[in-house]
């Protein structure tokens, strides 16, 4: 009896330790939030001495008709955005990892490079290309037709199309490793009943990976949504503001006014919420969607016959108006003296990356893959355990707590990166100033997606399995790391794939929060852009974009992160 | 990697300083090696006492809290280091609002990070001199700054970004351009889709031209601008790019800030400053409770130093010093003409008349669509 | 076997598990001896997976205990963990672990054990052996037909010789001809590998042929328990009555005492029982099992004989199935005779047959 006694006090050790794991991200995730909601009540900053309390923030946010239409441009704008960039990234998700289109091995890593620039870079690249009076492909196109303006990037389209194509290659990846964990038994079930490839997907695949759809879906809203660079250059023209866009403006405008921009923040999170139920009702029945069951998967590739140049056709314009057309553009512009469209011998130079080929740039690249690789490890186990926590707890509980870790993600950047501060600057646990507050800033910017991707992952696997690695004697921990782990790599390296990306680009929360020891290579890049040098930022992002490439190369050469999953 | 690097340029300083003070005898400092800096100090810094630097050199470093013009910045950091080997320069650069919105916060925690600060809006380090947050410390150098560029004992300015009227000379006649050079200019028909403005929303450099104009030429100016139905651009860099591309022909409120750098690389830039000038100082300050005070005072005294502020100004914007010989390249060309007189202007309204700016600019310019 | 071991494996005490403010389980008790077959049957949402789930550990009990071999391993206050249980299970999907080949899935639980290489290689070697799939070692398991991916399962929790083996429906994956040969192997290696075995199904005719004990759960209760052979012939009531075997559920119009048990009345018809009128409650129905209706060509000798019509006759094989019509009382019977419908029949029933039952 007493031995019995003393085995159940240390499982509920276990659980009372998973669950101060999760009350302590909980608490992290809660403080920046808190103090941005307070600060929007204030007349002045937190901790301002002749600052009071206020609605006045709250009055213009929500009832002023510049705000309001913001609002609805912002919802308008990245719903229109995320269903288009999910219907992309699906299909080009489909034909790489379940046809048998030629060139889809060396088609499935090239299809992340969009994603290796940062919106900003992308944007100016297309600002550099389809500018309508002298972008490259304007300018090209007048010579040769003598039409004033093929495309104008200052436009609606122009801010869909940007971000269309950045975020297309996110959902790719993350459909991806969806499609990749499916049985193939029950798509091969649809395929004696004598459907074709496309209605089986349709039919059979599309509901099977639903709830990633749905993920991505709400991820790509809430950040499209979040962001500010694209409508920020390429609406202000036609006069197209989104509410990040204005948020931008309170903090750029003399004085600045951040706790306007705070309570325009706090707009997104209703946002962001009504995004989280709409997955929510999406994903609520995921136990209907497990894939990997006790009795073993096996992959299948659909027979495309005739269509198989037509879809290699496709890939190849994607991958020519995401990655072709605005490198091109960068690399062009990485070697000129001054953007232009009238070239000429004169303009070119290697000035660019002679500059930014210093000594004093390496610390920056390196914190970058510190920051990256290793932060984007960290934050990976980081989400599983929260997931494999919360899974054990009750269902209410799991189900506030994922609303709750969509929010972080919708804050833009800036205004999150002010709460961080607000938060922090006063504690004397060295965490402002550090590295310790930039990985709290990328871990509460991807947790919406990080967490998800998590619970998506082991929804996946059958709950028998690892109910059988526990009564073959295995603790909860050591199913999780015999079971569930080797059943998910696929879904886990997508993730880290992801946040070493998102970290590797991240600039936004950043520029807040470095310092001389922690700079990162887009708080340099940031540096260049607001110094006036495109083409440095440019020899940058390029150079930036090289490395990233070079990294997922390799790892997906020692890895497979891309190529075997679970071809067994 | 980095802690290599600068050891070496540490070493190398060093032996300059060695080859140097066997010139200049010492005088009661008891680190010979320092003979070099107090040496510039004596010439360039009349009256600083020799401890300053020895105390600045056992603080070992300054932090510096700045925003835009990175590379003149940086030139001046490198002369500095180069001065005085024994202090090391670290900088924080971002944009102004999230600076202003960092350093606050660091005060109102007292957790102090930051010696020197700059800020483009003097009127923000006026108010900041007002509640405490700013060191009262008297440069050596004072008297060669006027009133409007300084407030004696906490900022002085480093540079006025001048505001003006800037075309692409592929796209705009000199004939054309003449109607340029003022003001007045810009609401000529001829401009009609040729031109460009930048959002007073950029802040800044940005807002004070649309200021100036509301209150010098009155709403129907702007009204006018709005007819001719400019490209209205988000900030100053990407507008001066579009300019150089030759995307637009004419930016209306441009800045030095955004043209330089282009106008180095030979982009087929030029502008015009008309009268009234507007051209917005930065300004310099230590922080109150600098944790490195000492080495603080040696930089700000650099800074506006015949020599550390002739680095500054070769790359920055028009020289706030009285008296002081334009460095720039662009000062040489027959076209450049700084301004005689400027806009009256003052601070504090400029910074209340804000949201009325706004407004009147959202109405008259950036019509809804 | 009870007298020999005193002490049961398992004892399970007033268990009651609530999700939420529906109880899965409702206070049941039952115990299992060594060396017995367990089954509980009943049909879907009845309670035996939740059951067999807090036994293995996977649920925690809301009230009641479970012991093992005499020691307490759930109550409402504390669960034991499952890997510490020492009980083994056999799930309804196998859940053969896709990434490990055979081998390492029979091997995984010694592992865990800690036992040295040599000594897993040869357990998990004699293992497969005596389920016949030595040679299959190094596969995958999707590489294996759903018979011998069940034999892995088997072999993989045999081989940690478990205080009690749990079965979890681990025949319902299986097609109809392969589960009837799998049942029969089943019952073989669990007497092979000397387990103490529960079984739970909804399926009753493989709770017959496997059990050595029934119980017949519904809504969370335990509605009987006991012998295969008693639980078919004596149900206590209309519930248990139709789920195991097929019976006939008739509502008399009237009982009354006759002499060795009670007649009860079907208006036209009257049948005779061997029990006592009040042996089903207060207001008992008749449980007649198909098998027990007799068909003849003419009148036969004895008790409860009486005409009837062949409204419908389904050829089985072997045996029909004949729905039945005698002056408004419908019957179903299942005999092996060849009858046509719309012919008149000669049915008996011996009065042992007609049970009372409880509603």
């Amino acid at each position: 009896m007493t031995q019995t006694r003393a085995q159940h006090g240390s499982f509920d050790g276990g659980r009372i330790g998973g669950f101060l794991f999760l009350a302590l991200l909980l608490a992290l995730i809660a403080a920046p939030i808190l103090y941005v909601i307070y600060g929007s009540l204030r007349t002045g900053a937190p901790g301002a001495a002749d600052a009071g309390f206020t609605l006045e923030n709250w009055r213009t946010a929500y009832l002023s008709s510049a705000y309001l239409k913001a609002l609805w441009n912002t919802m308008a704008l990245s719903a229109i955005v995320s269903v288009l960039a999910l219907m992309l990234g699906g299909a080009l998700a489909w034909l790489v990892a379940r046809t048998d289109m030629p060139g889809r091995t060396q088609m499935a890593l090239l299809l992340l490079v969009p994603l290796l620039i940062s919106n900003l870079i992308t944007t100016l690249a297309w600002i550099a290309l389809a500018a309508p009076n002298a972008g490259f492909l304007n300018a090209w196109f007048r010579s040769m037709t003598g039409v004033r303006t093929l495309f104008d990037i200052y436009s609606f389209q122009g801010i869909v199309l940007v971000h269309v194509l950045h975020y297309a290659s996110f959902a790719y990846l993350a459909i991806f490793a969806a499609l990749r964990s499916i049985d193939a038994s029950l798509e091969e079930a649809s395929y004696m009943l004598g459907v074709g490839p496309l209605g089986t997907g349709l039919r059979m695949t599309l509901p099977l990976i639903a709830p990633t759809l749905a993920t991505s879906f709400l991820i790509i809203f809430v950040l499209v949504a979040e962001n500010f660079s694209v409508p920020t250059l390429l609406g202000s023209p036609v006069g197209f503001h989104t509410l990040p866009s204005l948020i931008y403006q309170n903090m750029a405008v003399t004085p600045a006014r951040p706790t306007l921009a705070a309570a325009a923040g706090t707009l997104l999170l209703w946002v962001a919420l009504i995004g989280a139920a709409i997955q929510r009702r999406i994903t609520r029945n995921a136990s209907r969607y497990i894939t990997v069951t006790g009795k073993g998967a096996r992959l299948r590739s659909a027979k495309l016959g005739g269509w198989r140049i037509p879809a290699l056709c496709f890939v190849a314009l994607y991958l020519f108006l995401a990655v072709i057309l605005p490198y091109f553009a960068l690399m062009l512009g990485s070697f000129m003296s001054f953007l232009t469209a009238n070239i000429r011998p004169s303009v070119f130079t290697l000035e660019n990356y002679a500059t930014i080929l210093v000594g004093d740039n390496l610390a920056p690249v390196f914190n970058s893959l510190i920051l990256s690789a290793g932060g984007g490890l960290g934050l990976t186990i980081l989400y599983l355990g929260m997931s494999f926590v919360l899974a054990q707890a009750s269902k209410t509980f799991a189900r506030l707590v994922e609303y709750v870790t969509i929010l972080p993600s919708a804050i833009p950047a800036l205004i999150l990166g002010v709460g961080l501060i607000w938060t922090f600057v006063g504690w004397s646990v060295p965490i402002y100033g550090t590295m310790a507050i930039l990985l709290i800033a990328y871990f509460l910017r991807n947790l919406g997606y990080g967490l998800r991707q998590a619970n998506n992952a082991f929804s996946q696997i059958a709950r028998e399995l690892t109910e059988a690695a526990r009564m073959n004697g295995a603790s909860r921990l050591r199913a999780l790391w015999d079971i569930s782990i080797p059943l998910i790599r696929p879904a886990i390296l997508s993730l880290w794939t992801m946040l070493f990306i998102f970290i590797f680009m991240e600039v936004s929360a950043t520029i807040l929060l470095y310092t001389p020891d922690t700079r990162t290579m887009p708080t340099v890049l940031w540096n260049y852009m607001s110094s006036g040098s495109q083409p440095h930022a440019f020899a940058i992002a390029v150079a930036q974009a090289s490395l990233v490439f070079i990294v997922l190369y390799l790892a997906d050469r020692k890895f497979g992160l891309l190529r075997k999953t679970l071809e067994r | 990697m980095r802690n290599a690097c600068t050891r070496l340029a540490m070493t190398a300083s060093l032996l300059a300083a060695g080859a140097t003070m066997a010139i200049a005898q010492g005088a009661g400092l008891a680190d010979p090696k320092l003979q070099a800096s107090w040496a510039f100090m004596q010439k360039e810094m009349p009256g600083v006492p020799a401890s300053l630097l020895e105390e600045a050199c056992k603080e070992g470093r300054v932090m510096l809290y700045h925003g835009t013009w990175v590379q003149a910045q940086d030139a001046q950091v490198k002369r500095f280091q180069e001065r005085f080997p024994c202090v090391k320069v670290e900088k924080f650069t971002a944009d102004t609002g999230q600076r202003q919105e960092r350093w606050l916060a660091e005060i109102r925690a007292n957790r102090h990070v930051a010696d020197i600060v700059q800020d483009t809006d003097p009127g923000f380090l006026d108010a900041q001199s007002a509640t405490g947050t700013l060191l009262e410390y008297k440069i050596s150098n004072d008297a060669a700054f006027d009133e409007a560029a300084k407030r004696s004992g906490y900022w002085y300015a480093s540079r006025v970004a001048l505001v003006g009227i800037a075309w692409n000379t592929d796209l705009v006649s000199d004939e054309e351009a003449k109607k340029l050079l003022r003001w007045e200019g810009i609401v000529d028909p001829i401009w009609k889709g040729r031109a460009a403005v930048v959002d007073p929303a950029a802040g800044g450099v940005a807002y004070l031209p649309w200021y100036v104009w509301l209150k010098q030429y009155g709403p129907d100016f702007l009204q006018k601008i709005g007819d001719l139905k400019p490209r209205v651009i988000a900030a100053i860099v990407p507008a001066s790019a579009s300019l150089a591309s030759g995307d637009i022909a004419v930016l209306f409120n441009a800045s030095e800030t955004g043209l330089l750098p282009l106008l180095d690389r030979g982009a087929p830039i030029r502008w015009s400053l008309p009268e009234p000038g507007i051209g917005p100082m930065t300004g310099q300050a230590i922080a109150r409770h600098a944790p490195h005070p000492n080495a603080a005072k040696l930089f700000q005294e650099y800074s506006f130093t015949e020599e550390g502020y002739g680095i500054w100004q070769k790359l920055g914007g028009a020289p706030a010093r009285r008296n002081f010989r334009d460095q720039r390249p662009v000062a040489q060309e027959k076209w450049y003409k700084v301004p005689a007189t400027f806009a009256p202007y003052d601070r504090a309204d400029a910074s209340t008349n804000l949201q009325p700016v706004m407004d009147a600019y959202r109405k008259l310019v950036a019509r809804p669509q | 076997m009870q007298e020999i071991h005193a002490t049961p494996v398992l004892d399970v005490r007033s268990l009651t598990k609530a999700f939420g403010a529906t109880k899965a389980v409702d206070d049941i008790s039952f115990s299992v001896h060594a060396g017995e077959i367990l089954v509980i049957v009943g049909g879907s949402g009845c309670g035996k997976t939740t059951t067999l789930r807090c036994i293995a550990g996977l649920e925690e009990p809301t009230g009641g205990e479970i012991h093992l071999d005499g020691v307490l391993i759930a109550s409402a206050q504390h669960s034991m963990a499952p890997e510490r249980r020492g009980i083994g299970m056999v799930f309804q999907s196998y859940a053969l672990w896709p990434h490990k080949t055979i081998f390492e899935n029979v091997a995984y639980g010694l592992e865990r054990r800690g036992l040295k290489t040599q000594e897993i290689r040869s357990r998990v070697d004699e293992a497969l052996t005596q389920v016949g799939l030595q040679e299959f070692a190094q596969r995958f398991p999707s590489s294996l037909s759903g018979g011998q991916q069940q034999r892995v399962a088997l072999a993989r929790s045999a081989v940690l010789r478990p205080k009690l083996l749990l079965l979890d429906e681990p025949l319902s994956n299986l097609d109809a001809k392969l589960r009837e040969h799998m049942r029969d192997e089943l019952q073989e290696m669990i007497r092979l590998f000397d387990m103490t075995a529960i079984h739970i199904t909804h399926d009753q005719e493989e709770a017959m042929a496997l059990a050595d004990r029934i119980i017949c759960m519904r809504n969370g209760r335990i509605e009987q328990i006991g012998a295969p052979r008693d639980v078919y012939r004596s149900p206590v009531n209309r519930y248990v009555a139709d789920f195991i075997g097929s019976s006939n559920i008739l509502e008399p119009l009237g009982i009354e005492a006759a002499q060795g048990g009670s007649l009860i009345d079907f208006g036209s018809v009257k049948l005779r029982s061997t029990q006592a009128p009040d042996a089903g409650g207060a207001k008992p129905s008749i449980a007649v099992r198909v098998e027990a209706v007799e068909l003849h060509a003419s009148a036969p000798e004895g008790e409860n004989v009486f005409a009837a019509t062949v409204t419908k006759a389904t050829y089985l094989g072997g045996n029909s199935l004949y729905r039945l019509e005698a002056n408004g009382l419908r019957l179903t019977a299942r005999a092996s005779d060849d009858y046509t419908c719309g012919e008149t029949v000669h049915l008996r029933i011996a009065p042992g047959d007609v049970r009372l039952i409880a509603p």
